[in-house]
């Protein structure tokens, strides 16, 4: 279980970007982040993923407070950007992955990143430049770049941007094979819809809503109040 | 990994690419034609695909033949003034050596570039053991310029929707500095991306084999 108690943002004195979050994310759920553009939801990931100094706690199952910005936090998450080409950066795909593990464990697994790479269906695309890819086979690559390390948490920002039909129903089929964590920023309700259990509604910095997925969107006036629908 | 014989060929390859390279920027004038002489017979000697090779550098012969009105000037000055106020031979000379200087050795990358990937680089710095600060630098500049360079293509080619194929300054000025922003932003995601995944400048690129 993840807990954000009383988590405050501001880049400078007077952007105050994100407002006491309080959030409980339940241990191997997925979980959606949604809010209209500019509600705070990137912010709020990458706090969570240890980018951004906060004011507050994160705590992990009770581990004690985690420090913003700090190797601990980014240590236990994994993050999957919404744009695959501004965070795979190596030559070919498996230096892409042997990368994560050097930045978090200091050695590379070769091993483990084969085993990664047949889970994913991209061992052909070993050799391969990142940047030279499909939309799909990059937002793969991204997501087993995030898992080769086993984070406790992934977070996903706007999985779904830029993939057709068959790239998301894929995509979804791999988020849903998961035992991870999953916290999901998305604009895409059906895709939330097919692989979130709960949901949280951000609005102007602050969570508004949180709950069952299901029943957070059945309720039509919140949604339209906070730019969903 | 790679076999004994293949960081043989790339460290070959590298040596190759040094001593070229240092020909054309060390090499005196007077003697321009050694080191495209050696070019040559490295052109021959390794598998590059001249037809495509040589396609790409026309550009050269453009710009160089432009160089040529510096010619006129220079038999003017010579032959009708006698070295007087037009046209100073050294400046002449200076443009020329620059010239050959610049397009020697932006052969000599593109003989590198179609005989290597960026990887295979990058594993030859690894073999010749560089610091890992230059791997590091070489891996994240190739990708930002790739990031600017797709960028600006997709900008350019709005720009000639917008206006039709006729040319605004103004407008071009603008796209600029837009593209120079949108990348300031993108490079500040890219630190975010690094961030995550707890990239530091001490990190050992030549572990990664």
């Amino acid at each position: 279980m993840i807990e954000l108690k009383k988590v405050n943002l501001f880049f400078n004195p007077g952007k105050h970007v994100l407002k006491d979050i309080e959030l409980t994310i339940q241990a191997g759920c997925s979980t959606a982040l949604l809010g209209a553009n500019g509600s705070g939801k990137t912010s709020l990931l990458w706090v969570i993923a240890g980018i951004y100094k906060y004011k507050g706690e994160i705590i992990f199952r009770n581990q004690g407070r985690l420090n913003g910005g700090s190797k601990e936090l980014r240590d236990k998450t994994g993050v999957v950007f919404q744009n695959p080409d501004e965070q795979l950066f190596m030559p070919t795909v498996r230096e892409e992955l042997a990368l994560t593990l050097l930045q978090k464990h200091d050695r590379v697994d070769e091993a483990l990143i084969g085993e990664i790479m047949e889970r994913f269906g991209i061992v052909e695309l070993a050799d391969r430049a990142p940047h030279k890819l499909s939309e799909g086979e990059k937002k793969k690559v991204a997501l087993s770049a995030a898992l080769v390390a086993k984070p406790e948490l992934l977070i996903l920002d706007e999985p779904t941007s830029d993939l057709d039909l068959p790239g998301k129903k894929e995509f979804l089929k791999l988020i849903n094979s998961l035992e991870q964590t999953r916290l999901v920023a998305t604009h895409d309700l059906e895709f939330a819809r097919n692989c979130c259990d709960r949901g949280v509604i951000l609005e102007s910095g602050r969570v508004v809503a949180e709950g069952k997925f299901e029943e957070l969107i059945d309720n039509r006036r919140l949604l339209e109040s906070c730019g969903l629908i | 990994m790679l076999s004994s014989e293949n960081k043989l060929q790339l460290i070959v390859r590298f040596t190759v690419f040094l001593i070229l390279l240092g020909g054309f920027i060390i090499s005196p004038l007077r003697f321009f034609y050694l080191p495209l002489l050696l070019l040559g017979l490295a052109l021959c000697s390794f598998p590059v695909e001249l037809k495509k090779f040589f396609r790409k550098q026309l550009f050269l012969l453009v710009i160089g033949f432009s160089h040529l009105f510096l010619f006129g000037y220079f038999v003017i000055d010579r032959v009708f003034l006698g070295g007087g106020p037009i046209f100073q031979t050294e400046h002449f000379i200076v443009v020329l050596n620059l010239f050959y200087r610049t397009a020697g050795s932006y052969l000599v990358v593109s003989f590198f570039n179609s005989l290597n990937s960026f990887s295979e680089l990058l594993a030859t710095l690894k073999i010749l053991r560089f610091p890992p600060l230059i791997i590091m630098l070489f891996t994240i500049s190739y990708r930002l310029v790739h990031i600017f360079d797709s960028r600006v293509r997709q900008m350019l080619i709005a720009y000639r929707l917008r206006t039709g194929g006729k040319q605004r300054p103004a407008l071009f000025l603008q796209m600029l500095k837009s593209a120079l922003f949108k990348s300031f932003a993108s490079g500040n995601r890219i630190t975010g991306a690094l961030k995550s995944r707890n990239f530091h400048s001490n990190l050992d690129f030549r572990k990664i084999k």
